[in-house]
This record gives C-alpha cells, sequence and structure tokens, in this order.
C-alpha cells in the first residue's frame, strides 16, 4: 500500500481544526454566554457536535484519500464527498446551526418585558462556498484525469 | 502547468478570499452593533399640555471600527398591540471604516396614546439594522419593550 504521509497529516490537521476545536472550544464558554445563546434557541453544545461529526467524516475520507490510489474511481469518489461534505459543513456554520436556512438566519430573545429578535443575512457566503465546491469537484474530475493519462503513458514493465 | 494546478489556485485564492470577507464583514457588523445603540440609555420625554402631546427623543450613536463601509439603518416608534396605534421614525446613515455619527430622532405621541402604552397596550420598538459589502450582508437587531409595571 502506497501512503502518502503529507495527505496523512493534512487529514490529522483537518481533525484538528474540525473535530478537536469545536468540542474544545464549547468548554471554554462561559455557562452564562451558553445559557443566553439556548434563550435564543440557538444550541451552541449541538451546533459543536455536528461540526465535529461532519469534520469526524471529512478527516476519515481525507486519510483514506492518503492510501487510496489517484487513478482509481474510488479516490475521485472520496475526493467528490469530501467536497460535498464541505458545502454542508459551511451551510451548517454560516446557517449557525440551520442548514435548511441557507445562510439566513433568525432569533428571538425574550427577557423579562424586552423581546429582541435577531435576522442574520449571510446568504452571499453560501453562493460563495457553492462556487467553491463546483470548483473543487471540478478539479477532483480533472485531475483524475490527469493522473490517468500520466499512468497510460509510463512504459510498463515486462 | 497542469489544468489541475490551476484550478487548484484558483480556488485556494477563492477559499483565502472567502474566508478574509467572512471574518472582516463579522469584525464591521459586531465593531457598529456595539456601539450603535450608545446613547440610548433614558429616553427624554417633553409633554405640551397645551397640544397634549408628548415628545420623545432617542439617540443613537454608532460608529463604524470596522474594515468595511456601513449602511447603519435605525430608528425607534411606539407600536399598540392590537395594531391601532404606530409611530415610527427611522433612518440610515452611511458610515466608512473609522467614521461616527450621533443620530437624535423624535416622534410626538398623544398623552392618551402614550397613557395606553404605559398601561401595557403597546410596545417601544428600536429597530437597528446593519447592512455591509454592498448592503449584502445584513444584520438586524430589534428589540420591544412592553410598556407598564
Amino acid at each position: 500500500m502506497n501512503v502518502r504521509w503529507g495527505e496523512v497529516a493534512g487529514a490529522l490537521f483537518t481533525f484538528l481544526i474540525l473535530v478537536a476545536l469545536p468540542l474544545a472550544a464549547v468548554n471554554y464558554l462561559p455557562a452564562q454566554t451558553l445559557e443566553q445563546l439556548s434563550a435564543t434557541g440557538l444550541n451552541i453544545q449541538s451546533l459543536a457536535t455536528e461540526m465535529a461529526m461532519l469534520g469526524l467524516v471529512v478527516s476519515a475520507i481525507a486519510l483514506a484519500k492518503a492510501v487510496a490510489d489517484r487513478t482509481s474511481v474510488a479516490y475521485l469518489l472520496l475526493d467528490i464527498s469530501s467536497n460535498i461534505i464541505s458545502l454542508i459543513f459551511a451551510l451548517l456554520v454560516v446557517g449557525v446551526g440551520n442548514i435548511a436556512s441557507l445562510g439566513l438566519s433568525s432569533f428571538s430573545l425574550q427577557q423579562g418585558k424586552v423581546t429582541t429578535e435577531i435576522v442574520l443575512d449571510l446568504r452571499i457566503f453560501i453562493y460563495i462556498t457553492i462556487c467553491v465546491v463546483t470548483f473543487s469537484v471540478l478539479q477532483s474530475i480533472v485531475k483524475f484525469r490527469e493522473a490517468r493519462s500520466e499512468a497510460n503513458q509510463m512504459p510498463r514493465p515486462n | 502547468m497542469k489544468t489541475s494546478s490551476v484550478l487548484g489556485a484558483v480556488l485556494l485564492i477563492l477559499e483565502l478570499g472567502s474566508v478574509a470577507l467572512f471574518l472582516v464583514c463579522g469584525q464591521t457588523i459586531f465593531s457598529l452593533l456595539g456601539t450603535v445603540t450608545g446613547g440610548g440609555g433614558e429616553i427624554p420625554v417633553v409633554i405640551d399640555n397645551e397640544a397634549q402631546v408628548a415628545t420623545l427623543t432617542f439617540t443613537f450613536a454608532p460608529r463604524n471600527g470596522g474594515l468595511l463601509a456601513a449602511n447603519v439603518g435605525v430608528g425607534f416608534g411606539v407600536t399598540f398591540t392590537d395594531g391601532s396605534y404606530s409611530v415610527k421614525n427611522s433612518t440610515t446613515v452611511y458610515l466608512p471604516p473609522g467614521e461616527g455619527e450621533e443620530v437624535s430622532l423624535s416622534i410626538k405621541v398623544p398623552l392618551d396614546k402614550l397613557q395606553e402604552y404605559a398601561d401595557a397596550n403597546g410596545t417601544l420598538d428600536i429597530y437597528t439594522s446593519i447592512k455591509t459589502l454592498n448592503d449584502i450582508v445584513r444584520l438586524d437587531y430589534n428589540a420591544k419593550t412592553e410598556g407598564g409595571g
């Protein structure tokens, strides 16, 4: 098995950023902040867990890619899956836990006689992410075709 | 140069650019959010007994400490919960990075309506809207305070 150690290191880095960091960050938030966020209907603990779960899948795919043959269809499928999961991850983060909001989130908070309504419009970042993911899928296909063509041009051992 | 490498370079620029833009927009919005209601604690009420009208003045002091210019919409008003009465005054100011402005808005409310609000039949509404990146990224922050008590 041909292991590409650079890609293994990349997978570990992805794990640290997308899994370990969100889970650790929640523990550093003051309890009062967590309660206030919870009152708006935003469960930050659940958001961090969802981010970590998606991060775990992305890291596992990155690890599998590090050992897969670049000319194999499996590698191409892993690469495309990784891009699509990245889009879901962006939808989750920009939608503040609500993927279906597509970047347009709203919260309501009642404190005594005061009701606060917050609307956050970050849809542009979802459109940018869709462009990035489309480009990434295109790049995966081009890379796969280039790898196959290089493999075909290599002299075969007799 | 391989086509995949060119696409990779374009992707890297696009990804880094979008992350930078996200952070800069967030920094602009949150720097403004902290200052926009700086002048609003007590609302001065001037009563004209002859006309039986009260003038309420609310002062907003938005200051753009962000890196992008922003359009800041501010306003306040009184609304009755049954929808029978509503008065509102709002405006929008354009704030380049590092600039601030004090905005005073007034509304005139008949004394009987003000009494009804005080009897918990209405809400005092404060509207804030921060738009940046050519109005593409937006945060609305509206607070409604029930009368009475």
